[in-house]
């Protein structure tokens, strides 16, 4: 019964997010001018930035349900922390690949060891490991205690990507978003920004519902096995 | 800026985004067919063996 609610759930999410989806690639190619300076090429922060804020996001709940993990041991939220950071890493990978396509013709280079580039891909390697973790230990407490772990130091990286631009000069761009005096968007930029921000929003909500029902797919197979007496196949 | 100047950068860029979210959403349906498949046929075999 509760999976069938997820399920439906999930179909509303994504029948929302597709329409959102639609919304913001309106905003960014016919509504938002083009950059002055940039050129074209600039609408790729349209989704280069709300990817990064999503799966901030993700890691953020991840870290939440890994701390709850902890103290209750319930299979639901094991299952939400495993789930927000697969969508996670999903999103920042979009960031780490976005980016240097952007700078590219800007910089004049893909890629520098910069401080925000370098915990950025510091941030997607602990989460990689973190699904690694997961997909080769031994199903079992243990498994999910030691995941919750990794779930919670990991997050620790997130607060120094977001202020890496802050804290250090770097070749990334200063903040546009809360970057105090200076900073900030023209209005149609800030506002396709917003649009963009709530279509990714949007669609971590029905990835993340997607992912929680597969889990509990995944959760009956097993269950079923353990009834039918019949040992499971190897997980790919 | 001409407007044509990096836009294959552009280009590159959105594709990027979509091949990722593609592949992604792959993966979850695919796996997500095949446990059903699965829950389908172990519950068959369970009914058998009660009946």
């Amino acid at each position: 019964m509760r999976l069938e609610r997820l399920h439906t759930a999930a179909n509303v999410a994504t029948a929302i997010a597709w329409g959102a989806i639609v919304w913001a690639l309106y905003m960014v190619f016919h509504f938002v001018p083009m950059e002055r300076t940039m050129g074209n090429v600039q609408r790729i922060f349209y989704f280069h930035v709300p990817s990064a804020m999503v799966s901030f996001l993700a890691f953020f709940i991840c870290f939440l349900a890994s701390l709850a993990y902890l103290f209750t041991r319930r299979r639901g939220l094991d299952i939400a922390a495993q789930a927000s950071a697969e969508i996670g890493v999903v999103f920042c990978s979009v960031v780490l690949i976005t980016g240097p396509i952007w700078a590219k013709p800007i910089w004049g280079i893909w890629w520098t060891w910069d401080a925000r580039l370098t915990t950025t891909l510091v941030l997607w390697l602990i989460y990689v490991a973190y699904l690694m973790l997961r997909a080769y230990l031994p199903e079992g407490s243990r498994k999910a205690n030691l995941a919750a772990v990794v779930g919670i130091l990991g997050f620790l990286d997130v607060p120094v990507v977001y202020m890496s631009i802050r804290w250090w000069r770097t070749q990334h761009p200063a903040p546009v978003i809360m970057g105090g005096k200076g900073s900030g968007l023209a209005p149609p930029m800030s506002q396709t920004l917003r649009v963009c921000m709530i279509a990714m929003l949007c669609l971590f909500i029905a990835l993340l519902l997607r992912r929680i029902v597969v889990e509990l797919l995944q959760d009956e197979v097993d269950h079923l096995y353990r009834e039918a007496d019949v040992a499971p196949p190897e997980r790919g | 800026m001409s407007p044509d100047k990096f836009l294959d950068f552009l280009f590159a860029g959105y594709a990027a985004f979509w091949t990722i979210l593609f592949g992604y959403l792959g993966m979850i349906f695919s796996r997500q067919r095949r446990l059903m498949r699965e829950i389908e046929d172990l519950r068959q075999e369970l009914t058998g063996r009660k009946g």
